[in-house]
């Protein structure tokens, strides 16, 4: 598991705001409110918990090519066609659209399923809790870091929360040996190699329940024709939650003291 | 020297056990009032208590609360607050206020003393001039009407004099609202070089001029919590720019309360005044480095 790096209170203007860096993945997370909302909708006896995750068009290396971001490369700026586009995408770019686009939708939902499982959304009626993630640079384990800071710049905002929340990838591989291995925070080159499956954890440590998760099993279990397929898929899914779970006890330390520090 | 904070609030960033976000909170299953910042699971009964935001566990009698380090002021009835005019709102005849909490304060047409000061009706008229009252960014000290079940406040400023726009000569200090304890004066003279404040619970004070006497007052001046000038305009025509010696003064205060909220020690007049005090070898710019504050600091825990 690579070494991380959090820091709690980075930006003055927010309610609370955290930051992120594992590797060459860094995030930045910040919360703002609860303040008045500004449209009225739905439920009113809880706030409105509007999430955000973005990507800087500069964060990624650009779909499907190999090869790692090192911190020298400069990098690509996200595709942008023509002055139309940029003037719908701005500075951030879309790179291509419709994958990064889906990604980022997808990455918001699973963030904002885990916030809203351990936010106290009832203590704050009527009013909206703004939480924003803007990807820096992108590495590898995205989403799970995203959930990790996301709840960090909650706590830091003293919201009400139930519990914290650590998120953890792992990517499931096979070796030379055909045997299974399981590696936490896996870099961008990991999660290619995850063939035999990968697994995003958002999980509450003290409490010690999944807030959300998401598993894509492995191809080469699939292909089994007796029925053992099922036995060696949920074997596969057990390794890697359980690899998951220690990952985020792990993390959860360091959560706690960046929390502590912020204290002092 | 000055009394010390009541047990409610530290007198420092103490060694006291930080809690977070669903740690576990030791505490007797019956005879226990479950306060702000913690929660027992509703389904489970003998579930344990767990704290719900990153703070600093209190325990008096029989209550048990979690203080979060940060967080926005929280509203009772009675308080007295200050806060900044953000929107005149003449269709739905209120004054939007901001005063550092979760939502704006609503201080409504109603709630105000007419000019003129006879009770009457409100006329069309009162409503096209609301913003000869109170216009945007003005500052004002009001006291706190009503809270509704949503949160939302209702301010008035129907106490001449002591409530109503701030126009002395002053600068405005944001602070954290738990350092600012309740108490009965709000408005007082810090009887330091002429100065005076209005301390609202919300976290917003309001440190002027209050009369010409520049020079510091002696020790001997025992009256701790004396009913200030009155902050409000009704005497003051044009506001004229401060002395030297008054914008230097006015200074030292704003810095000795932004120490004080910096070290997370209560702010009131004996801590401003003796902060004042003891700063006095060192200009007022010099206040907020770290050097000054770490012997601050010192200083305030040994006469804790």
């Amino acid at each position: 598991m690579r070494p991380v790096f959090l820091q709690v209170g980075i930006l003055d203007r927010a309610s609370g705001s955290a930051y992120y860096e594992a590797g060459n993945t860094k995030l930045v997370a910040a919360v703002c409110g609860p303040h008045a909302v500004t449209q009225r909708e739905g439920d009113w006896e809880r706030a409105l918990l509007e999430v955000s995750f973005r990507r800087a068009g500069w964060s990624s290396h650009g779909i499907g090519e190999e090869g790692r971001v090192s911190k020298r490369d400069p990098g690509h700026y996200g595709e942008i066609a023509d002055a139309a586009q940029f003037e719908q995408d701005g500075v951030l770019g879309s790179g291509d659209s419709t994958t990064h686009n889906d990604m980022e939708r997808e990455a918001g939902l699973f963030l904002s399923r885990a916030l809203e499982s351990v936010l106290l959304l009832r203590q704050y009626p009527g009013a909206q809790i703004d939480v924003s993630v803007l990807v820096l640079e992108e590495d590898g384990s995205t989403t799970s870091a995203a959930v990790t800071v996301a709840a960090l710049a909650c706590a830091d905002a003293g919201l009400d929360m139930v519990d914290l929340l650590v998120g953890s990838t792992v990517a499931l591989r096979r070796d030379e040996s055909g045997g299974r291995q399981a590696s936490t925070e896996p870099d961008m080159e990991g999660e290619r190699q995850a063939v035999d499956g990968l697994l995003v954890l958002a999980w509450q440590p003290s409490l010690c329940r999944i807030a959300n998760l998401r598993w894509q099993g492995g191809v080469e279990d699939a292909r089994e024709e007796d029925g053992s397929s099922g036995v060696a898929a949920a074997e596969a899914f057990s390794t890697a939650l359980e690899a998951a779970i220690s990952a985020g006890a792990a993390m959860y330390q360091a959560v706690r003291l960046s929390l502590e520090e912020a204290a002092q | 020297m000055f009394t010390a904070p009541s047990a409610t609030t530290r007198s420092l960033p103490s060694p006291a056990p930080l809690v977070l976000p669903g740690d576990a909170i030791h505490a007797p299953e019956v005879n226990t009032l479950r306060g702000h910042g913690t929660r027992q699971s509703a389904h489970d009964r003998a579930s344990t208590l767990r704290a719900t935001q990153a703070g600093v566990v209190e325990r008096i009698n029989k209550l048990v609360t979690v203080r979060a380090l940060r967080g926005r002021y929280v509203p009772e009835v009675g308080d007295v607050v200050v806060g900044r005019v953000t929107q005149v709102q003449i269709s739905s005849r209120r004054w939007r206020v901001d005063v550092q909490a979760r939502q704006d304060a609503a201080l409504l047409l109603s709630a105000i003393p007419l000019p003129g000061g006879v009770q009457r009706r409100r006329t069309p008229e009162d409503e096209l001039n609301m913003r000869a009252v109170y216009a945007e960014r003005d500052l004002i000290s009001a006291e706190v009407q009503e809270v509704k079940a949503d949160g939302t406040m209702m301010l008035h400023t129907r106490i001449q004099g002591r409530l109503g726009r701030l126009r002395q000569r002053g600068v405005l200090v944001a602070v954290c609202p738990a350092h600012i304890r309740r108490s009965t004066r709000h408005v007082v003279s810090l009887g330091y070089a002429g100065m005076a404040a209005v301390l609202g619970v919300n976290g917003y004070v309001w440190v002027y001029v209050e009369s010409e006497a520049t020079a510091l007052d002696g020790g001997e001046d025992e009256e701790q919590e004396m009913a200030a000038e009155m902050p409000t305009d009704a005497a003051v025509g044009g506001v004229t720019a401060p002395s030297r010696p008054q914008a230097l003064a006015l200074c030292r205060v704003r810095n000795a309360i932004l120490a004080l909220d910096v070290s997370c020690f209560s702010i009131s007049v004996e801590s401003i005044r003796a902060v004042c005090r003891w700063s006095e070898a060192v200009p007022p710019a010099d206040m907020l480095q770290p050097a000054f504050l770490e012997r601050l600091q010192a200083q305030l825990a040994a006469s804790a």
